[in-house]
């Protein structure tokens, strides 16, 4: 990875340098001085992980944070670089400090850093994992939506992605989702990701494909059950949505937020007007 | 200061009820979003939730003493998960802000002491 670039730090300003660096490998072009106003505390004289986080969603990028093991890095690190929190002081008296690992050589167990002032720092392994343990193993990655970890980690990256969302909307989120469920078919939360940007986006139909999904395979899911009666109801399916929230509401008894999203669906379809041939054959053909 | 709590109770109390209020006036939108599915497998950001709003604004406040412009101040707030609010608040002064710049209060220490031994005013014994 000798093509990512270096930005040097100035003063205090590692938080900065390390994102911009990692920003613009992921296309991004922005210079470290514009992510000061985002992520430098003048009062702290130093940058946050959270902040980092953010500012990365800020840019359109969605902000992963790598499983706590080096093997997970290393994994990483065959596609692309990735921010790490190191302390190069003691445990008592921590001097904390942003870098980007660009990569590992397997060959001389050297990590190879961009840190500092420093275009191509490379450390033992060994000593890279004490500053890097010191830190609690922290690294993050920028991603274009759609891209991947290398990780098998569908519950943190499908988090990061529905805080990427929560920023950016819906319509920028669906590639990411789409390619978290391509990867892991099998996860509930990726498709119900997809499946709820889908429906935000006012897609509904590919939305209401994806909700069906998940209420065939877990017909205990009420929370895709419940989607899946409102997004019937919004394509005119009303008899369907009817019969669909019954099944919601036999799956989940218990009171509490999920009830009271049911029992408001229920009301919505109980008061649409009942028209002729409200059953669609949606539900017929699950994909 | 002594009223802080009660405002952070009666805060709590004011969210709680809008939140219920909203609960019967969204007759508009009945689905359940994904940050709402996945607050429900984490259980604990559930519990979590209700200081969020309030938590938001100890932020914004602790940012701009640290010299954070206002207006940037609020716009990295919302930025802010609900999640990474909560890890924030009231830690500002102690969490790990990585600058590089720890050594040089080292120095400093260090450097008193030299002086202190070398001038005589502090000795071993």
């Amino acid at each position: 990875m000798t093509d990512v670039p270096f930005f040097p730090q100035r003063d205090f300003q590692c938080g900065p340098a390390a994102l911009a660096t990692v920003l613009v490998q992921s296309g991004v072009e922005i210079a470290p001085a514009a992510l000061e106003p985002q992520v430098y505390l003048p009062g702290r004289q130093g940058s946050f992980q959270v902040e980092l986080l953010a500012a990365t969603r800020r840019q359109g990028r969605i902000a992963y944070v790598v499983k706590p093991e080096l093997r997970a890095l290393i994994a990483e690190l065959t596609q692309r670089p990735a921010v790490v929190l190191q302390n190069l002081g003691l445990e008592a008296l921590p001097r904390w400090h942003f870098a980007v690992v660009i990569g590992y050589d397997a060959a001389t167990d050297e990590v190879i850093l961009r840190s500092g002032t420093e275009r191509r720092q490379v450390m033992g392994a060994h000593e890279f994992l004490r500053t890097w343990a010191l830190g609690r193993q922290w690294a993050m990655l920028t991603l274009v939506p759609g891209e991947l970890p290398a990780t098998d980690d569908p519950d943190g990256y499908v988090r990061a992605v529905a805080d990427f969302e929560t920023l950016q909307g819906p319509a920028a989120a669906i590639p990411a989702y789409a390619a978290a469920v391509q990867r892991w078919p099998d996860h509930r939360l990726a498709r119900l990701g997809l499946a709820n940007a889908l429906r935000t986006d006012g897609r509904i139909a590919a939305a209401v494909a994806q909700f069906d999904v998940l209420a065939a395979r877990d017909p205990h899911d009420a929370v895709a059950l419940n989607n899946l009666a409102d997004g019937l109801l919004q394509l005119g399916c009303r008899d369907d949505a009817l019969e669909t929230i019954e099944r919601a509401s036999r799956a989940h008894p218990e009171p509490g937020r999920i009830r009271a999203a049911i029992e408001a669906t229920r009301q919505e379809i109980e008061a649409s007007p009942a028209q002729g041939g409200a059953t669609c054959a949606l539900t017929e053909e699950r994909p | 200061m002594s009223l802080r709590p009660f405002l952070r109770t009666l805060s709590a109390v004011l969210i709680v009820s809008l939140l219920n209020l909203g609960m019967l006036q969204t007759a508009g939108a009945a689905a359940i979003d994904t940050q709402a599915a996945i607050a429900l497998e984490d259980r604990a950001a559930v519990t979590a939730r209700i200081d969020e709003r309030l938590a938001r604004e100890d932020v914004r406040q602790a940012m701009q003493s640290l010299g954070v412009d206002p207006e940037q101040a609020r716009e990295r707030v919302a930025a802010l998960t609900d999640a990474e609010v909560l890890q924030l608040d009231g830690k500002l002064a102690q969490l790990p802000a990585a600058g590089d710049g720890g050594w040089i209060l080292l120095v400093i220490v260090l450097g008193v002491l030299i002086y202190l031994f070398a001038s005589g005013k502090l000795s071993y014994r």
